[in-house]
């Protein structure tokens, strides 16, 4: 068999009808429900796969011809990205499902308030960036359809006279006409084509059988693995990784894994296209061990290559030429559908991908400005409008892919082509970041952070590609734009030295980051970004409530209207019937939901996008609907008028705190006032009772000058008896109100009191001997040091025990007399046997001039401060004096002080 | 093992391998040898690429399971 040029094409051909009968079926067949195989984790995987374009395909060897492993990151970064699953792509994939999100543009319209602006500017962004990427693939079946025409004399067959130009023109038609009948054959509910992903997971095997085989018998006519490098070591050729591991690696690993999240095709068929979480699981090891498989090769055939073609052959075609070379028509055929598969696959998801966007964000918002309101469409207009523009849109991209070939046809090396797209498409990365794990990020700063790190990427990568078709950018390349040096696209700001893709990856992630940063620091969300970036980041923490919700009164009517133009009449019926049957009434009647406004809104945006569907339905909804601003502000005034209410109950609770202790204070006050009253009329009354005696008297020795001696000598005895308790009433007086004002010179000084109270016992058994008692000593601590005043000490304990003495009842009247030291306290305990203190009474024992009613019927009554005096002493000496409670019937006092050295007994 | 501590290793082995394939820690493999004929960066680097693809299936084995978003639809 001869390769030639009409037979590879016409094996294309046959090839794509394949494809064709394979995307068919397996609509069919999800239709049928019976599909369940095309739901699995492994095709989720395959479609993964559609990462591996052409690029890998030939691009890889190339690369590793021309720059050893380097190939490699543009595998590894998407490999961590899989590994680390759990921590974004399982969030964009269930914030999808929630949201009902279309694109990449819709995710981050969706996430930044609907916001329209983005929408366009994603697009726009997305389908300039992905230019480059469609026309390597171009180039890579152009050179691959070249390389087999080359090879034999009769190659070229029909051909002839077609230059390169003109062919990749050709494929380029070819491809947008089989896309619009792949892809836009209808509007599903959800963005999601089980067909074109069938087809592309039959692609993925295809390609990856292909280029093994070809890796096999490469190793195979090399004598294996060890030879291939050895062979290449000796003909000089570095094998180690001398200079691979630079600047330039770390930002192609970080370009890819940028890539892989961003790349719109990758995000239709990990987010948009998944239909179950847990593929992603799978997925997170099967599509790394894919792209595994798809490298292991890599590398023995760019070093065979480069060992045994004659020198100046393309490496990137080594995976054709090779075959070819040895004869191997076969293969080479196989190796060139593998090729031409990478390529299709690519081609038509990334253009689904991009005609969704262009027609979501840009031509349905265009032809809702132009409509109002009612006259949306007519009959199946929206979604024809919709088709069309989707299948104007392949064209547009296409021809700009083939455009962008056009301009840099000379440029030879796939790879660099590519990088420039990644470049591109990783500045929505710091927004997609942003939208998933930080709540201030605003719409504003979102557009221009993305809007700036385009433009820094249009200017340092996609612009210095044109340079070998142009002398004007080759001029501003070298010496900058007007001569002005800093603004040199590969040395911006004067930053040169750098390896060209890490200064524009360096450059445009950097400032599009900080723009986004800043801007978000300075600028304020709106109400709608405010609770759809809650939606975003709470997403795995379900909450019933969802605010953005629209409420109002449009009538079931209107809606099914806006819903059959852009779901078509079927899903529109069921929707409608469904909501119906929950409500229990029948459709005339049907009141839509808060809640069903919202299911609808989401099947909306499923199919023109969450701008578009919010658009769509405020239209419809407004009238004397709530905006979700107004509901805003009247949470924010009721928040305020909340704070409010909670500063005044704080104050009046402060206010009612200060007027209670003002109350108390008052109350006191007015006790004190009484006890000083209380303590006058005592004062004047104790004072009054021995002035009366002393003025009777005084007065019988004045008026009666007769009186005999004795009586004289009485009474003025009796004057002299008065005036002494007179005195001494009030020195007691001005005692205790000295020690209470603290004025009385005081001096606590170590002492034993065990020698005060012997002292004090020593006193009193004169007066208990005329009394007629005893006082028994009761146990004795044996030495007790305190700090205390020795007269003042003595006076407390000779008041108590001649108090138990003077006012001792009993028949056979007895005081004990007892200390002891108990836990670092001194304590003295006076017991009488007399007749006690009524509970009534223990109270007031201690209050000024009290005496007990017993006392106050005896005769030598004293003027009732002796107790509050001694309390008042003790008090100065930090100890305590107190009534106790004992088994007996009579009174016990107790004194207790704090002991100087505790525990010392001895 | 706990749910916490399962996520808390699978952000490590993610962490891990970013480190792992970036300077400096690459660097450790540039010698110039070679492991059954193969070169030793390379061998490291399809190592590594192997390590990550075997924890990655194991984890997804591992990772704990939520109940699915109620918003999923089959499409018809």
């Amino acid at each position: 068999m001869t390769l030639t040029a009409d037979l590879v094409i016409a094996t294309a051909v046959a090839y794509v009808g394949l494809l064709f009968v394979i995307a068919y079926l397996g609509d069919r067949q999800t239709r049928r429900g019976a599909a369940s195989f095309l739901r699995s984790p492994f095709v989720y995987t395959l479609s993964i796969s559609v990462y591996c374009t052409s690029w890998t395909f030939y691009g890889a060897v190339g690369t590793a011809a021309r720059s050893g492993l380097e190939f490699l990151t543009i595998y590894l970064g998407p490999t961590l990205v899989f590994v680390g699953w759990w921590f974004i792509l399982r969030r964009l994939v269930r914030i999808s499902h929630d949201q009902r999100i279309t694109s990449i543009a819709d995710l981050l319209s969706s996430r930044f308030g609907k916001s329209s602006r983005l929408a366009v500017l994603i697009t726009v962004l997305a389908v300039i960036a992905i230019a480059p990427y469609i026309a390597l693939q171009l180039k890579a079946i152009t050179s691959s359809i070249e390389a087999i025409a080359g090879s034999s004399e009769f190659g070229r067959g029909s051909l002839e006279g077609w230059d390169e130009v003109g062919l990749a023109f050709g494929v380029a038609a070819g491809m947008a006409l089989f896309t619009i009948l792949f892809g836009t054959r209808n509007v599903d509910a959800k963005e999601q084509h089980h067909g074109v992903v069938a087809a592309i997971a039959f692609e993925a095997v295809i390609k990856l059988t292909a280029l093994i085989a070809v890796g096999i018998f490469v190793v195979y006519i090399g004598g294996g693995m060890d030879t291939i490098f050895a062979d290449a070591a000796r003909v000089g050729i570095d094998v180690h990784a001398s200079n691979t591991f630079g600047d330039r690696w770390i930002a192609m690993l970080v370009l890819s894994a940028a890539a892989v999240i961003c790349l719109p095709r990758q995000f239709q068929v990990t987010v948009v296209e998944n239909s179950n979480e847990n593929h992603l699981r799978t997925a997170s090891w099967a599509f790394p061990a894919y792209m595994l498989a798809m490298s292991v090769f890599t590398l023995p055939i760019a070093l065979f290559g480069l060992t045994f073609m004659p020198v100046g052959s393309n490496p990137d075609m080594f995976v054709l030429t090779l075959p070819l070379a040895q004869g191997q028509d076969w293969l080479a055929l196989f190796a060139f559908i593998g090729g031409f598969s990478s390529a299709t696959s690519m081609i038509i998801l990334e253009s689904i991908a991009l005609s969704i966007m262009v027609s979501n964000h840009i031509v349905v918002p265009i032809m809702l400005r132009l409509t109002s309101g009612d006259g949306i469409g007519e009959g199946k207009g929206v979604r024809r409008l919709i088709l069309n523009a989707r299948r104007l849109s392949i064209v547009l991209i296409l021809f700009l892919g083939f455009g962008y070939f056009y301009f840099t046809r000379t440029s030879d090396a796939l790879a660099p082509i590519g990088l420039i797209s990644f470049t591109g498409v990783a500045q929505f990365l710091p927004a997609i970041l942003a939208s998933l794990f930080w709540r201030d990020a605003s719409a504003r700063a979102a557009i221009a952070a993305v809007a700036v790190g385009f433009v820094v990427w249009l200017w340092s990568s996609l612009m210095p590609s044109f340079a070998s078709s142009s002398s004007l950018v080759a001029d501003v390349l070298a010496n900058g734009p007007w001569g002005i040096a800093w603004l040199r696209p590969q040395a911006l700001f004067g930053l040169d030295g750098l390896d060209p893709l890490t200064h524009a990856v360096f450059w445009s992630l950097f400032l599009n980051a900080t723009v986004l940063i800043l801007g978000s620091l300075a600028s304020n969300q709106s109400a709608l970004e405010h609770v759809q970036a809650a939606l975003f980041l709470n997403v795995f923490r379900r909450t019933s409530t969802d605010a953005a919700s629209m409420t109002g009164s449009a009538t079931a009517d209107d809606l099914f209207l806006v819903a059959r133009r852009v779901l078509g009449h079927d899903r529109a019926v069921d929707l409608f019937s469904e909501e119906a049957r929950i409500a229990g009434t029948p459709w005339s009647a049907l009141e839509p939901s808060p809640a069903f406004i919202r299911k609808l809104e989401r099947e909306l945006a499923g199919s023109i996008g969450a701008a578009s569907a919010h658009v769509m339905l405020s239209k419809v909804v407004s009238g004397d609907s709530i905006s979700l601003e107004e509901v805003m502000q009247i949470t924010d005034e009721t928040q305020q008028a909340i704070e409010y209410s909670q500063e005044l109950e704080r104050t009046s609770t402060q206010l009612r705190a200060t007027a209670e202790k003002l109350e108390q204070a008052n109350r006191q006050l007015r006790r004190v006032d009484l006890q000083k009253d209380e303590f006058l009329s005592q004062v004047s009354h104790e004072v009054r009772t021995p002035m009366t005696a002393i003025r009777a008297f005084s007065e019988i020795l004045l008026d009666e000058p007769g009186l005999d001696s004795t009586s004289r000598d009485r009474f003025m005895t009796t004057i002299h008896r008065e005036s002494l308790r007179l005195t001494s009433l009030l020195d007691e007086i001005l005692d205790l109100s000295a020690l209470e004002r603290g004025e009385r010179a005081w001096e606590n000084r170590r002492l034993d009191a065990e020698d005060t109270l012997d002292q004090a016992i020593r006193v009193c058994d004169a007066l208990a001997r005329q009394s007629a008692m005893t006082i028994r000593l009761g146990p004795r601590a044996e030495r007790a040091i305190v700090r205390a005043d020795p007269d003042r000490l003595s006076q407390v304990l000779i008041n108590l025990i001649s108090n138990a003495i003077k006012y001792n009842r009993a028949a056979e009247p007895e005081v004990e007399v007892r200390s002891r030291c108990q836990d670092g306290t001194y304590i003295i305990e006076v017991e009488d046997n007399g007749t006690g203190i009524d509970a009534a009474e223990r109270e007031r024992i201690f209050e000024k001039f009290y005496r007990g009613d017993h006392i106050a019927t005896a005769g030598n009554a004293g003027a009732g401060l002796g107790l509050p005096i001694s309390r008042e002493i003790v008090a100065r000496m930090n100890g305590t004096l107190e009534l106790i409670a004992t088994a007996r019937a009579g009174a016990c006092f107790r004194v207790s002080l704090p002991m100087a050295e505790p525990g010392a007994r001895a | 093992m706990h749910r916490r501590k399962v996520i808390g290793s699978a952000l490590f082995f993610s962490l891990f391998g970013m480190m792992a394939s970036v300077p400096p820690l690459i660097m450790l493999f540039r010698f110039e040898g070679f492991v059954f004929g193969i070169p030793a960066a390379t061998v490291f680097l399809f190592g590594l690429w192997v390590f990550l693809v075997v924890g990655a299936a194991w984890f997804s084995r591992a990772l704990p399971r939520d109940e699915p978003a109620s918003g999923v639809t089959k499409a018809p």
